[in-house]
């Protein structure tokens, strides 16, 4: 019998899957518990991880890994993303991304981080500027 | 000052390189971060941890709370900023074949010694020149390209020899600015010999640092200028190792492959909790010695001379008893029915009913099997049914992986294999997230 390969689609998919599975596996609903997913772009190994953050005050922050996304395209990322925003109400948070764009929704993929980096880029004018004064 | 010759002592450069907080770094790395910066320490969670206990902790973890390897949960600060994430021994074991790659880039792949998990020695002797004017200036071209190729830090002891690298290393390389450090035959008496914390000398333990200081020897400089047959009649060989370690002198040949005289297998658990029933350690005796015994089947070996310790509960251990540790002499065999019951027996023979908190078997005498050798007062069908179980046993967890089959005891109350299916090292290997 020879195995049909599976599409970029049928593969995100079943990476979806697989992702949504493993936090299935740590999500315990608590009260004032913070739960988030981390994606992190790993420039080092071209991969995409995901992880699982917990905090639950008074226990100490924990980030269990979910899954590494060996395929590194931000189309084949982004059909992931959708899949599990569609499926969770978590906060995505989004690693060195910085820059880029999601290829489809043509939107910035870390707002937060292009944020902080304005906030910072205004803080130093700011200091240079209290500096020339 | 110095009053040995080293002119005939060997004269290379050897780099022992060490990673950072190793497996933090490779944890902040994965997370997209800073490994210098993270705030963050690998903790082991298994139910034999008390709660968890600390393997690694980024350096930042390190200076701002002061938590070190080994230490247990509940050391840890209430402190948000502190990630607790879970251990992953595969991927360690991936990262470090990765950097020792690289490693090959610089000195050839002969040259290349992985000395643990995050530590390797390179012998640069005849490559150093090819990569800077120094072999600081090398040493510095292999840190770039390892933080460039996988995001981590490496600090690098230089000496002339393996010891003066590992020392260079340990003692200075982990505190300068550039994580690097250099000693020579030249250098040594200077640097080393003021050292008066005999532990934080590579070898020297909490024991020896003891028996040195009763002997009068505070310093590596005294220890250098004691009497090397006053050290030998002391310590023994030992006595030699010390005086050659606190003059800076290391003749070991790294290419010189050792072959251990005796050679053993050996398995060993700290269990989730005391046992206090019989059949619960008998249990665990039973899955450790399946375990020792599929590893000695694999190498194609046999025993003869088994080796069951015990060590008690912390409660029950008094100063004439921790445990107990005793070998027998058995028949040539690699028959996990037979080992079973030997240990068992040694066990029966020796427990005196005090809890029981970790469980080692260990198998010596081991020789290369030729051929099942049957017991002439037992049924020979039973003994081959009994070889052919072993054999299915091994070749479907060879197949199909460890916990494809297991023994139904297992599942008993104590039992331990299942839960230790996926560890490494007896932590959390991490395959499944793979």
């Amino acid at each position: 019998m020879v195995a049909i390969p599976l599409n970029n689609s049928q593969k995100s998919h079943n990476e979806a899957r697989l992702i949504s599975r493993r936090i299935t596996q740590y999500f315990k609903p608590h009260i004032k518990a913070r739960y988030q997913i981390l994606v992190v772009n790993n420039k080092f190994d071209q991969t995409f991880n995901f992880f699982f953050e917990l905090q639950q005050p008074p226990q100490l922050p924990h980030s269990f890994p979910l899954h590494r996304v060996t395929h590194y395209d931000l189309a084949y990322l982004e059909e992931i993303i959708k899949q599990l925003q569609s499926e969770y109400g978590f906060t995505f948070t989004f690693r060195n991304f910085t820059g880029l764009f999601w290829p489809n929704a043509q939107q910035a993929i870390s707002v937060h981080h292009q944020l902080t980096v304005k906030k910072n880029l205004i803080h130093s004018q700011s200091l240079t500027k209290h500096k020339s004064e | 000052m110095s009053a040995i010759n080293y002119s005939t002592e060997p004269h290379g450069i050897f780099f022992l390189i060490d990673n950072k907080s190793f497996y933090a770094s490779v944890e902040s790395v994965e997370r997209g971060l800073n490994p210098l910066r993270s705030i963050l320490v690998v903790m082991s969670e298994q139910d034999n941890t008390n709660g968890g206990l600390v393997l690694a902790t980024s350096p930042r973890a390190k200076d701002l709370f002061g938590i070190h390897n080994v230490d247990r949960w509940r050391d840890l600060p209430h402190d948000s900023r502190l990630m607790i994430v879970p251990p992953r021994m595969n991927l360690y074991i991936k990262k470090n074949l990765a950097i020792n790659k690289i490693f090959t880039q610089f000195t050839t792949e002969q040259d290349v010694y992985p000395y643990s998990i995050d530590e390797s020695i390179l012998d640069m002797t005849h490559s150093w020149n090819l990569f800077g004017k120094t072999p600081q200036a090398a040493a510095h071209q292999i840190q770039i390209a390892v933080k460039k190729q996988l995001g981590l830090y490496t600090t690098v002891g230089i000496g002339e020899n393996p010891l003066q690298a590992k020392l260079a290393l340990d003692l200075f390389a982990k505190n300068s600015s550039q994580l690097s450090a250099c000693l020579t035959y030249n250098t040594f008496a200077a640097k080393v010999w003021p050292i008066t914390r005999l532990t934080n000398i590579w070898s020297i333990g909490q024991r020896t640092a003891a028996h040195l200081q009763r002997l009068g020897i505070n310093s590596i400089g005294e220890l250098a200028h004691t009497n090397p047959a006053a050290l030998q009649r002391e310590f023994g060989i030992i006595g030699t190792q010390l005086f050659a370690l606190a003059w800076g002198i290391d003749r070991s040949q790294l290419e010189d492959q050792l072959r251990p005289r005796k050679t053993s297998l050996e398995n060993s658990q700290v269990l989730p909790r005391d046992y206090y029933r019989r059949s619960e350690i008998e249990v665990v005796i039973k899955e450790i010695c399946q375990q020792v015994a599929a590893r000695m089947r694999h190498r194609h070996l046999c025993t003869s001379c088994i080796r069951l310790s015990i060590g008690y509960s912390l409660a029950a251990t008094t100063i004439n008893s921790s445990g107990f540790a005793h070998e027998q002499k058995i028949e040539l065999t690699d028959n996990s029915f037979q080992l079973e019951q030997q240990l068992l027996n040694i066990f029966s023979s020796s427990w005196n009913g005090a809890p029981v908190r970790r469980i080692s078997v260990g198998f010596s005498q081991l020789v290369v099997k030729q051929a099942d050798q049957l017991n002439l007062f037992l049924p020979p069908e039973q003994q081959l049914k009994q070889i052919a179980f072993n054999q299915l046993i091994d070749q479907i967890r060879g197949k199909f992986g460890k916990g494809a089959i297991m023994y139904a005891n297992s599942l008993t109350q104590g039992g331990t294999f299942k839960q230790r299916i996926n560890l490494v090292g007896g932590h959390n290997g991490g395959n499944t997230f793979e």
